[in-house]
Parts: structure tokens; sequence; C-alpha cells
């Protein structure tokens, strides 16, 4: 297996975007490159110069977080060694080298290898996709009703639980029952949910809230309409990042969250639920026009 | 041998300068013994099980590690936790060491902040008691830490030192790490380190002091037990030269074939000093006996070595094939052990039959004292009564060995085995026990695997096949065989509960899921677990059974569930340290059994061959096989093991033991030819044999008594049986060895062979006319040679008349008394080579009318009515030819005698016609 200190220098420039973090990394691989300082000095340069380019005129990116394979801590880049034929492996740097593992990916990487690397290809994929959703639109956004909030701390009242609603009548008159563009992750699907009929009395109308990013409890629907009751025995969710980014490009800030599911039957791939909202004090909602990633569990 | 032996008699110089040589030589090599101990000599030799094991060490790896204990009530205090930390770092910066294990490196797989945290129990020091008692609790979660790292109290932490493969010296590690550990002795309430460095160092430790403390206890035993039965300076001497020549031989093939000094092959010189003494014994004897006859130094050793030449050699070859027989096994220790003792016992025999006739040769005159002091007053009068009250008690003494025979096979149910290295060391052994503190408090230091192989990639990858591994660990569970398992499943299930935040750890449900997983689970952490193409899985089964039997019924067991309950594509396999030792058990109970029967089919043989019979052969083993059978009945009495030391007391001893009764056969057949009597032949031999026969067994007994004080338990245990063997067989030897053989006629394959006159004169003979050879050697076999002198008695008139006799060289006068005079007799004829005489009386069963008297040195072929009626009644063919021949040989005497009847009438008519003649 290949690691970074054994890389060929020109494999740098190959693979990495003109980024804040790629522009470091370039740094890094002219500093540990081989052969003559010159050569050493030349790298310093161009990362210098990636490094002032990447600022100017460009969203501030915030560093994205992802599980680092095999290790599964969380970090904001990771090194991945992947096949990409039958007897080859490259070494990529994620998100700086996520156009080169897409391309690779694109042209059938992930048809070579053992079972768990054809499943990290899967990973890199969702890893880059997610990069790309959250930077597709560099303009910085003027309209910032969302980063007040504390969506670690979110009120599940305050996020739309989506299509738990259909059995109803008329859910798109319900508030929190309005139907989800493609794509987008309904929670109410990750927890139980508990049919008490209309003339089941009321049980619990406390508002359910996510303590430090974790929600465990289940949906129920009853004649007050559909509420949530938590329990910390129960199947969940988990944020583990809120990033803002202007996902579909209308000048107002989204919040995106990346949720994995809790339980004993849940998978571990993350999901993305994009919201917003235009005023400060309205109801968050997914923004329109947004076009997710094909993430599954995402639908 | 007896010209051999001869020549070295009469080149005295010329054997001690070859010797010194050959010593010299030999001592050059000495510096090339090492001792070295390892577990796999314990193990068989070409063993597939062997095989297996190799090829799952090298696919999962199999590192040697040393086990720190720590022993305190609070464990996770601050000052011992950045003590034990401090020790950590001392440890991995050894250059031996490899890795450590423990709870500051174990990673407790949780979730932080959504994402995934590998950090150690230990990455930081708890704050508080509270937060101590919850990372313990949490960490008692983990499989790979309850029973391993920590025990279910929480009061014995482990660090587990995992050393590198290259440059392992025990005697560096073990100092290295207790010189590390020192520091946290005052820390906890114990401290200690255990593994199997410090159980191959302690054991090494006491090979060398075993040696120096065994050894001159032997050679002090030996020169007691000489000093009492034979009190000749010289005589004392002799055994310790040859045993120490052959000793300085013996290491030296060892120094030059590179055969190390371990727990079994260590005691070879001790056995060489206390076994080789014996032939040497026998010779001294011989020679004195001679000595005590009145015979000068070279008569005394012709004497010695004509009449104890052959004796020593056959008993040096059953001695040999007993130490060889050992070396059956497959086990190769044993395999060692049987080689190299065989072999120094070769070179004793060398050195014996050399050195003792060239010794006595220069020194047989210096007699320093008057001659053995314990037995001098066993005079043959003595022997003589005590065979007498033998013979009288001949049933009661039968009935006494048949019911401790018995008393003893009901002791044999009681048997075990028990194989374990670590059993090797006595109870205040160290290592042994802080080895029973780990089997006490933790699961064990002993281990073996469950190898699951389906052969195709990704198998254990799949829910299915994780939960077949999990219904074994179950099974293993439930059945209270280990109190930890620890498989690729157990990884699997903690990393799902981490992920999924439960609150114990729980194996993924769907096939997905796990491919999830694997993207954050690093192969090397669990690849003692799992190949890398997930083919094949294995779960360690730790254990702390010490009984090997009840190791076997659990692997059985589990065999038996594997086999009905997993799915059949799997090839499920047990395996590891522990099954190659139940393998070894197998190997050296099997071993065993082959090497005493070996033995004692290779002792009949010979004995048959010896003395033509049979019968003789499956007789002479009865007082050998007594001991035998008292040895496995005081092993099943007294909860003695079968284990790799008591596993050769019964050959060993029995190769001894045979000495004895080999001894007692041969010179019975001297003594028997020599007195014509058997009862006379009886007493004699027991006179004979006494002082070498208890002198080699006293000091046998004695040397072998030394093994008991060995601190090794298994050598012990062997010294204490080999003494009850040999002191039983001594005890067989004047009993029931006597009774036995008295039963039989013994004509020994040398006495057909050495006399050609016999293969000449005796098919020409009218007796054995017109039958084949095999019929003549058979019938020659129920039959006695006696030798007698020149006018000495055959038989006198008026005896039984129970035999006839075949002369097979010289001449015998038969006549007949008349009443003229008490001097005068008529002689009726005279018989020469191949004539038969006797017969007339026999057959008529009347007493002797006649005398019959040698007349020259006459050697007489003598046939009993007894062994003619079994000819009769077993043989009709032979017997009818027999009395043909028989009836033939008289009328042809009856013809003659009638000649001769009508001569002498003739003579007498005209001795009286002259006297009348003369009258008139």
């Amino acid at each position: 297996m290949q690691s970074a200190d054994q890389l060929p220098a020109s494999s740098c420039i190959g693979e990495l975007p003109f980024t804040g973090p790629a522009a470091v990394a370039l740094l890094f691989c002219g500093w540990r490159s081989e052969g003559l300082l010159l050569k050493r000095i030349g790298f310093l340069l161009i990362g210098m110069i990636a490094l002032t380019a990447s600022g100017a005129g460009m969203t501030a990116r915030m560093p994205l977080s992802f599980a680092e394979p095999y290790s599964g801590k969380k970090v904001n880049n990771y090194q991945v060694t992947l096949p990409v034929a039958r007897s080859e492996k490259r070494l990529f740097m994620i998100p700086e080298a996520c156009e080169a593992a897409m391309s690779s990916f694109a042209s059938g990487a992930s048809q070579w290898g053992t079972r768990v690397e054809q499943r990290m290809w899967w990973k890199v994929r969702g890893d880059c996709q997610y990069y790309g959703f959250l930077y597709r639109f560099p303009k910085m956004p003027s309209e910032d009703y969302v980063s007040s909030y504390d969506f670690m701390n979110a009120y599940l009242r305050d996020i739309p639980m989506g299509a738990r609603c259909a059995a109803l009548e008329n859910p798109a008159s319900i508030p929190g029952c309005e139907p989800f563009p493609p794509g987008v992750p309904d929670l109410s699907r990750l927890l139980p949910f508990v049919d008490r009929g209309m003339e089941t009395p009321r049980i619990d109308v406390s508002p359910c809230q996510m303590q430090n990013g974790i929600f465990r409890g289940r949906v129920i629907q009853d004649k007050d309409g559909v509420h949530c009751e938590a329990d910390l025995s129960a199947p969940g969710f988990r944020v583990i990042s809120v990033n803002y980014a202007d996902v579909n490009g209308d000048g107002y800030l989204d919040v995106v969250l990346r949720l994995i599911p809790l339980g004993r039957h849940a998978g571990r791939m993350p999901l993305i639920l994009p919201l917003t909202r235009k005023d400060p004090n309205g109801v968050f909602t997914v923004p329109t026009g947004t076009v997710l990633p094909e993430v599954p569990g995402n639908q | 041998m007896h010209k051999l032996m001869r020549i070295f008699s009469t080149h005295p110089w010329w054997v001690v300068f070859v010797l010194f040589v050959l010593s010299l030589l030999s001592s050059v090599q000495i510096g090339n013994v090492r001792i070295q101990i390892s577990a796999e000599e314990l193990l068989v030799m070409d063993d597939p099980e062997r095989r297996i094991f190799e090829e799952m060490r090298a696919r999962f790896g199999d590192d040697e590690l040393v086990l720190v204990l720590l022993q305190d009530e609070q464990l996770l205090e601050k000052e011992k936790l950045e003590a034990v930390k401090l020790f950590i770092t001392e440890v991995e910066a050894l250059p031996f060491v490899g890795k450590t294990e423990s709870l500051f490196s174990v990673p407790h797989l949780k979730t932080v902040e959504g994402f995934l945290d590998k950090e150690p129990y230990l990455a930081s020091v708890p704050a508080s008691d509270q937060k101590a008692r919850e990372l313990l609790d949490q960490a008692l979660i983990n499989p790979f830490v309850e029973h391993v790292l920590l025990s279910p109290d929480a009061k014995v932490m482990v660090v587990a030192v995992i050393l590198n493969e290259q440059g392992i010296d025990d005697l560096s590690v073990t100092e290295a790490i207790d010189g590390h550990l020192s520091g946290l002795k005052s820390q906890f309430g114990d401290a200690f380190a255990i593994g199997s460095p410090y159980v191959r160092t302690e054991i090494t430790q006491k090979i060398r002091q075993e040696q120096s403390r065994l050894f001159p206890l032997a050679i002090a035993a030996l020169l007691i037990a000489l000093f009492l039965l034979l009190r000749q300076l010289i005589d004392i001497i002799t055994p310790i030269l040859t045993a120490g020549i052959s000793i300085l031989w013996t290491l030296g093939l060892m120094g030059l074939l590179d055969i190390p000094l371990n727990i079994v092959t260590s005691t070879v010189p001790i056995l060489l000093i206390v076994v080789g003494s014996t032939e040497d014994i026998h010779l001294l004897s011989e020679f004195r006996h001679g000595q005590k006859d009145g015979l000068k130094t070279q008569q005394a050793l012709q004497r010695m070595s004509r009449k104890m030449g052959r004796t020593v050699l056959l008993t040096f070859i059953t001695t040999y094939a007993g130490f060889l027989s050992v070396g059956v096994s497959r086990i190769e220790v044993l395999w060692q052990f049987g080689f190299l003792a065989s072999t120094g016992l070769l070179f004793n025999f060398l050195v014996t039959i050399s050195l003792v006739p060239a010794l006595l040769s220069l020194t047989g005159r210096w007699r320093l004292d008057g001659g053995s002091r314990l037995f001098g007053k066993v005079n043959l009068t003595l022997a003589k009564k005590y065979w007498i009250w033998l013979e009288q008690n001949r049933k009661k003494v039968f009935v006494l060995f048949g019911l401790c025979t018995l008393v003893a096979v009901a002791g044999f149910p009681g048997i075990h085995v028990n194989h374990h290295a670590i059993d090797s060391l006595g109870d205040d052994s160290r290592a042994r026990r802080h080895l029973e503190t780990v089997n006490e408090k933790l699961a064990g230091l002993e281990s073996f695997s469950v190898i699951l192989d389906s052969g195709i990639e990704d198998t254990f990858l799949k829910v299915r096949y994780l939960e077949e591994l999990r219904e074994i660990q179950d099974y293993i569970r439930e059945a209270g065989l280990s109190k930890s398992t620890t498989s690729f499943v157990d990884y699997l299930a903690l990393l799902n509960g981490a992920f999924q935040e439960l609150e114990n750890p729980e194996l993924p449900y769907s096939d997905d899921v796990v491919d999830e997983l694997m993207l954050f689970l690093n192969y090397e952490r669990i690849r003692a677990y799992v190949s890398e193409d997930y083919s094949s899985a294995r779960i360690v089964v730790r254990h702390n059974i010490s009984s090997t039997r009840q190791l076997q019924e659990y692997i059985e067991d589990l065999h038996a569930f594997v086999d009905s309950n997993l799915d059949p594509g799997l090839d499920v396999r047990i395996s590891g340290n522990s099954v190659l030792a139940l393998s070894a058990t197998h190997a050296m109970i099997s071993g065993q059994l082959q090497s005493i029967l070996l033995l004692l089919v290779f002792f009949v043989i010979i004995i048959s061959l010896l003395f033509m019979d049979l019968r003789v052969g499956l007789l002479a083993s009865i007082p050998n096989i007594f001991p035998v059978i008292v040895l496995f009945g005081v092993m099943g009495y007294a909860d003695i093991p079968l284990n790799i030391g008591t596993a050769m007391a019964a050959a060993i001893a029995i190769g001894i033991a045979v000495d004895d009764t080999m001894h007692f056969m041969l010179r019975y057949n001297q003594e028997i030819k020599a007195s014509k009597s058997q009862s006379g032949a009886m007493h004699l031999t027991i006179y004979e044999e006494a002082l070498p026969v208890v002198s080699t067994s006293v000091a046998l007994i004695a040397g072998f008594l030394v093994f008991a004080l060995s601190g090794f338990e298994p050598l012990a245990q062997f010294g204490m049986l080999s003494a009850l063997v040999i002191g039983t067989a001594l005890v067989a030897d004047f009993t029931i060895t006597p009774l036995v053989i008295s039963t039989l006629r013994l004509v020994t394959l040398w006495d057909l062979m050495s006399s050609r006159l016999r293969q000449q004169i005796i098919p020409r003979s009218q007796l054995f006319k017109g039958m084949r050879q095999w019929q003549i050697r058979k019938f020659i076999l129920s039959s006695t040679v006696l030798e007698f002198s020149p006018g000495e008695t055959v038989f006198k008139r008026g005896d039984e008349s129970e035999e006839l006799f075949l002369v097979m060289e010289g001449l015998v006068e038969v006549s007949i008394p008349i009443s003229s005079g008490p001097d005068k007799t008529l002689v009726v004829d005279q018989f020469g080579t191949g004539e038969l005489f006797g017969d007339v009386a026999m057959l008529a069963m009347e007493r002797r009318r006649t005398n019959a008297v040698a007349i020259a040195p006459t050697s007489i072929l003598v046939l009993t009515r007894e062994s003619i009626n079994n000819t009769t009644n077993f043989h009709p063919f032979i017997a009818s030819r027999l009395f043909l021949n028989l009836a033939t040989d008289v009328s042809k005497r009856w013809v003659k005698f009638i000649v001769k009847l009508r001569k002498e009438t003739k003579k007498i008519d005209r001795e009286e016609e002259e006297a009348k003649d003369a009258e008139r």
C-alpha cells in the first residue's frame, strides 16, 4: 500500500484542486518531495500561489467533518488508497482530490479490489458528493436566517417530519406533513411510528428536542395530529455535522445537517438534510430546487 | 565376546590409551552442549495436528507473550496508573518487545459527537473513583478485556507484553521485564510477570541446579551401595570410572549432533551412572568369585570372560532395547532421550567390556579388603534352605503373587494422563504459583483455537456465517469450558454497538451493515481472528483446564457439536497448543504401551531363541510383567499421572530388570549342566547370583531414588516408580523366576550350536534314524545334556530307571556287580559315540540292575520317561518312529548279546571240555 510519504510529487498536482486545504497539501507535498532543492522551492511557490488564489471571491469554506476510513475518527480530510485497476492502487486525499476520485469512480474503478475496498469507493463517492453539494455555489449568500439556530439541540417541531403523514386525509394542510422533494430524508422514518387512532387521548404534547445532536423516541399519531415522544431506549438519529452553505444558489444561507440513524437495525451511511428559512421566526423547510446527491437512505 | 574380553585383559595399556584418546576427543565437543527448553520438544514430531497448527500460526499469527499481572483493591489510583504507564513505556522500548496490550492500549470503542472514538480505556486517568468504577464496568463489557486483561472483580489488571520473533533470549527477557517491574511492586498488592519465557527460564535454572545437586548424589548413592556390598576399592571405583567415561562420550555426542540438554535428556548422565554400573558389578563379582576359589588374576579373568561374556552382551542388548524403545515415542524429547540414553549405554557397554578386564588385569591382585561383607555370610546352605522353602511354598507364593497382581490391576482405572509443561515444576515453583494465579483470576494462559474455513472469499463478512461463529462461542461458554472466547464477531459486535450507541455489543443484523462497519475497522486489529480475504475465521478459546482428560472430553464434545450443528460447507478444525498437547498425550500413551510391548516381545524372542523354546521365553517374561502391573497399579492408587517422566519408567525399568532374569537363567543353565540336579543347580544359582543381582538392584534403587529428590515432578515420579519396578523385579527374580524356570529343562542354543559333534552324531544315531531334522531337534529340546568325567557314575544298580542315555561323545561301560566280591563286576558292554543305553530298564519300568560309569570324558544326552511320554501324546508320528528305532536298537543289542552269550557259552563249553580232558 502506498502512503502519502511515498507518493511522487507530481501526483500532488494531478489530484488537488485550487482550494485552501489543497494549497496547504501542495505546500506539504513540496516540502516532503524528493529531489533537488530547486524542485522543492518550486512546489512551495506553487502552493503559496494556490493558497492566495483560493481565498479570492470564493465562499469562506468552513472545514467539513468526515469519518476517517478504518479509524472512524472525525477528520477534516483523509487519505485513502483505493484500487483503480486490477493491479493498480492510488492514494487519494479527500476532499481535495475528489475530482480525481470521482473520475476514477466514473471509469469503473469501484469494481476492483475486495468487498471492503469496493464499499470504500462508495464512501469516498458519498463524501465527495457531499463536498460538491455544499460548495456548488461559491458565491457568498447575502441573507442568513439559519446560523443563529442551535441545530444540535433543535426541537423536532422545527424540522419537517415528511411523509409519515401520508396516512392522513390531507397531509399537505397539516404543518410538518408537507411532502419532501425527492432524495430528502424523512427523519420520521428513522423513528418508530405509533398509530393511536383519533380516539386515543393525548399523552404528552411536550415538544421533542434533540440533546447534543441526538434524538431517540417515537412518532405518534393521534387526534392532535403527528407529534413525537422522547425515549432514550428507542431508535433515533444523531446529527454528526451542521454545515452552512447556499445549496440552491438563491442567496439565502442554508443549513445542511448530516445525520446517522441510531438503533439496532440502522445503517451507517450519513443522510443529508438541507434546511432553510427566509425570515428569522419562520419554519424550516427544504430549500426549493435542491438537488441532493444520491445518498443511500436519502429518499 | 569371551575372546574380545581376553584380548582387552592381555593388552590393558592399549585399552587405557584408546579410551583416553577418545575421551579427549569427546571433551572437545562438550563446550557445544547447550540447554534448550521449548514447548515444541514436548510435542509429537511429524504430527498432522502440528501442520494444521503451523498453518494457523502463519495465517493468524501467534506471538509469544508475557503477562504482567497487577493485583490491588484500587487498581485505578492515579499514582498506580502513572507507574504502570511508565512501566509500559520502558518495556515497549526494550528491543525484544513488539508491543503491549493493556487498558492503556485496547480501544474503548464508542461514539463521540457521532464519530467513532477508539481511544484506549485508560487514555486518561479517571478523574474520580466513580469514573474509575464506570470505566472498569465498561471495560468488562469488552470480551477482549474481561478475563483477559481485567478480572471480573476488577482487582487484577494485566499488561500483555508481546515479544518479537527474533533474538529472544529467555533470561534477558525475564531479567529486563523483572527489572522494570520492580518499580510496580511497591505500588500494587501483588505484581509479577509470567509466560513461556519465565517457565523456560525456571526450568533451565532448575536443570542447572539439578545437575549440580543430583549428579553428586547419584555418585554418592552408587558409592555407598557399592561400598556396603562389595567393599573393594577397585570394584567401587571401576563402575564410577566406566560411567564417567561413557557420560563424557555421550555429552560429546550431544555437542556434535547439537542435541540440547532439556528436562528429559538432562537425566541421561545420572541414568548412565546408575544403570551403567550394573554390568561392571556382575563382571567384578564373577572375577572376585574366581579369586575366592583360588584362581590367579589371569585365570579369574579368563573365567569371568568365559562365564559372563555372553551374559553381559545379552543383558546389554535388553537394557539397550529398553532405552531405545523410549525413542519409539513420536514425542521429540522422548526420541532424543531414547537415542541418547541407548547410545550412552552402548558407550558404557564398550567401556565396561574393555576397561574392566584391562583394569582388573592391572590391579586385580590388589585385594584391599577381604571381600564383600553384606553377603559374605550368604553361603550355599542358606541358598539351599531358601530354595527348599520356596519349593515347598510354591503354591502359596504363586497365590500371593496372583493376589498382588489382581489388586494392582484393580488400580488401573485410576491412571490418568497429565502432559503439562508447567507440571515439570514442583509445587514450590514460582512460575507455577504465578500461573495458577492467572488461571484463578483470569481465563488462563492456555488456549486453543477453533478454525472455520469456507475456502470462499468474504464468507465471514456475511451475518449468516458470523452467526455460526457466535453459535460455537455460545456453546463453549454454556458448556463451561472457557471463561473467555474471542473472535471477529466480538470485535464487529463492539464496533456495531459503538456505532449504534447501544448499551452492549451486538452483532449487526445485515450484511450491508457489516460492510459499512468494515470501513471503520483496521484489519491489523483483527488479523488474529480472520484471514485477509475473510474466507476463514478463528475463535480463540482461553482456558485454565489442567486435566488432560477433562480437556479431551471438552474438545471431543465440541467436535460433536460442530459436526452436528454447523453448516457442512464450513471446514472446522480445532488446533492450538492445548490440542497439540493432547495429541502428544495420545502419542505418549501409545508410545508407552508400544515400548513395553516391544521390549517384552524382544525379551521373549531372545530368551526363546536362546533356549529354543517359546514356552521358556513366555514363562521368563512373567517375573518382568509383574513389576509393570504393580507399577501401573501404584500409579492408579497413588494418583500419579502418566506424564513425560513416568511414561519412561516402565520401559526403562523393565529394560534393566530383565537383565537380572537373564543372568539368573543363564547361570541356572550353566549350573544345571555341571550339577546334573535341578535342585542343586537352583540353589547354586541363587547362591551365585544373590550378590550381583542384589548389589545391582540396590545400586539401581539407590540411584533411581536420587531422582525422587528432583524439583521436576515428573522426574521425581520417574525416579520413585523406577525404584519400585527394580525392587519388585528383584523380589520376583528371587521368587517367581526360580519357581518358573525350575519347571523347565533349559538347553541353550549355544549348547546346540557349540557342539558340532552332536550335529554329526545325533542324525546318525539309531535312536533318530529316519527322523527329519526338525523332529530330532524337537525331541532334543526336551532332553538335557550332562557332562561326565572319567570314573564318574552315570547310574548305579538300584537307581530308579527314569531316563535313557545317548552317548554324544566319550565312552561308558555298563557292568553287573557279581557276588564274589564287592568290587567285582561283569562288564556287560561298552557304549561309544552315538550308542544308546539304559533303555531296557526304563522301558521295563524296573530299577537299574547294572552300573554305568564313564571311562573317558563323556557327554550324554538324557531323555526322560516324561519327555518320551509327552512325545507319544503330542507327536505320535515322532513317537512311532522313536519306538521303532528303540525296538530295532534293543533287538540289535539282544542279537549282539546272544551272539556274545553264545561265544561265552562255547568258550565255557570249550574250557569245561579242556578241563575234563586235563582230568582225563
